[in-house]
């Protein structure tokens, strides 16, 4: 233990110095207040014993000072005096001492003292060693979520990259479509691509859970449902009916934790109908000339259930129909406790049918930055053909 | 999150607070739920009705227990809110779960 002894009485500071090397501690001598102050500021002391009246600074205004400092580590002050008042303690107390010894200074009084100075020390230096480690574990766990954080953004970039790089354009279907991801990542995705001569496809899926495993599985999904392979096609290169796309996605998938919902469709250019499987997704919505619907009904989510069954709809589309495809984070964005709901999106789609699609789609994005009054806008995708 | 859980009869029920079951609390739910049924030996009636909103990802640990539990003795559902249910209908599992009234 380190001690620091102040006093501005030579005799005094002998007597302390050597019951200190009797005691087996290692002591500093300064004459006042001030040049005490300065070697604290420099130097690592477990304890001050500090007389009360000296000259330049005092004992009081030395205690003061140290325990404003609020240096990292703790210093036991031992305040000498001569003076032994209940009233001149609490003052000594108020002041930030930890103890009082009277002087003359008696041997005996000091090893006591002392050695409950040395327990406070120990205390203090566990204390802070644990403090320490603790800080170091945090800035581990900090490292690893930034470590994190950067893999949810390099996923999130390598689904975005993988969206559709051109709009259709009257072939004979046009395109629109927003991708807003979400900032944990989300597993919504979309696309659309030519089939075979007669059929383009389209999609939209939303993988459930966040992180790693669910932008894992985004990224494999799309990969396997934007290839026109197997899984879209037949041995004789013709489409798959969607229900059967459905039905393999589910036992491809199945061992998973988590589940995704798909609207998977067909579009035939010829009869202008659109065949699709509606797994847990929510529902299209048509608009024609005769207002704006919802089609289907719902179905089984993708993996979650082996004996889940997939139904197909199909729907017969007229020249300048529209059809909207979008993921549950439009419909659930949610602001005073309510959500924005298929209604208000209906209506918002059905207001702006003279404009253009890129038009509705832009609109419908205005009217949920309004509905959620600029807050932070979750993750949604939607995805707007025109015939 | 927040379960209890009130013996009743035979069962147990578990209730849930609200009035959002969402991503963030679902592992929670899950691990808390599948230790219930490997504790109690009981079947169960899961009570939402203080849930209003329910999101993908909370539906998905939801079954997860379902499927635990139909292994066993077996889990209700009960206090269904009109958004739940629609969630439900929307992903058949309306179905597949028995919903008390």
């Amino acid at each position: 233990m380190k001690v620091l002894i102040v006093d501005d009485t030579a005799s005094v500071r002998l007597i302390l110095a050597r019951f200190m090397e009797k005691l087996g501690y290692q002591s500093v001598l300064c004459s006042d207040g001030k040049e005490a102050w300065d070697r604290l500021r420099r130097e690592e002391f477990d304890v001050a014993i500090v007389d009360w009246i000296m000259p330049e600074m005092d004992g009081l205004t030395l205690c003061r000072e140290i325990r404003a400092a609020n240096f990292e580590h703790y210093i036991y002050i031992l305040l000498c005096t001569s003076k032994h008042e209940y009233a001149d303690l609490l003052e000594g107390m108020q002041s930030g001492a930890d103890d009082f010894v009277v002087k003359p200074p008696r041997f005996a009084e000091f090893a006591v003292r002392l050695r409950g100075a040395e327990r406070i020390c120990a205390l203090q230096r566990k204390l802070r060693e644990q403090n320490r480690e603790l800080k170091e574990n945090n800035q581990e766990l900090e490292r690893a979520y930034h470590d994190m954080e950067r893999d949810l953004r390099v996923a999130g970039q390598s689904l975005e990259r993988l969206l559709p790089t051109r709009c259709l354009d009257r072939e004979p279907i046009s395109t629109r479509f927003l991708f807003r991801p979400s900032r944990y990542l989300g597993g919504d995705f979309l696309n659309f691509f030519p089939l075979t001569d007669e059929t383009i496809a389209l999609y939209v899926f939303d993988v459930s859970g966040h992180g790693i495993p669910a932008a894992l599985k985004a990224v494999t999904l799309s990969r396997m449902l934007t290839a026109p392979g197997e899984l879209l096609l037949n041995s004789r290169r013709r489409p798959r009916s969607p229900k059967e796309v459905a039905r393999r996605l589910n036992q491809l998938f199945l061992d998973d934790d988590d589940y995704f919902t798909l609207i998977y469709g067909v579009f035939h250019t010829g009869s202008l109908e659109f065949q699709f499987v509606q797994a847990g997704h929510p529902a299209p919505l048509v608009v024609g000339s005769d207002g704006a619907t919802y089609v289907g009904n719902g179905g089984f989510p993708v993996s979650l259930f082996e004996e889940a069954e997939f139904e197909e709809h199909t729907l017969k589309l007229n020249p300048k129909d529209r059809l909207y495809l979008y993921s549950d984070g439009l419909t659930e964005l949610y602001s005073q406790n309510k959500p924005y709901g298929p209604e208000r999106f209906r209506n918002q789609v059905l207001k702006l049918r003279s404009g253009t699609l890129q038009e509705s789609l832009e609109a419908v994005q205005e009217d949920l930055r309004a509905w959620c009054q600029d807050e932070w806008m979750d993750d949604f995708t939607l995805l707007g053909i025109e015939v | 999150m927040q379960l209890s859980t009130i013996p009743q009869d035979d069962k147990l029920r578990v209730i849930l607070d609200g009035p959002r079951f969402e991503a963030k609390s679902a592992t929670d739910f899950k691990d808390r739920m599948l230790e219930i049924l490997q504790v109690e030996g009981k079947p169960l009636v899961l009570d939402l009705s203080a849930v209003e909103f329910m999101d993908s990802t909370a539906l998905g640990a939801l079954v997860a227990v379902y499927k635990q539990a139909r292994q066993g003795l077996g889990l209700q559902i009960s206090g269904v809110h009109p958004n739940v249910l629609s969630l439900f209908q929307l992903t058949r599992m309306d179905k597949i779960f028995t919903i008390l009234p």
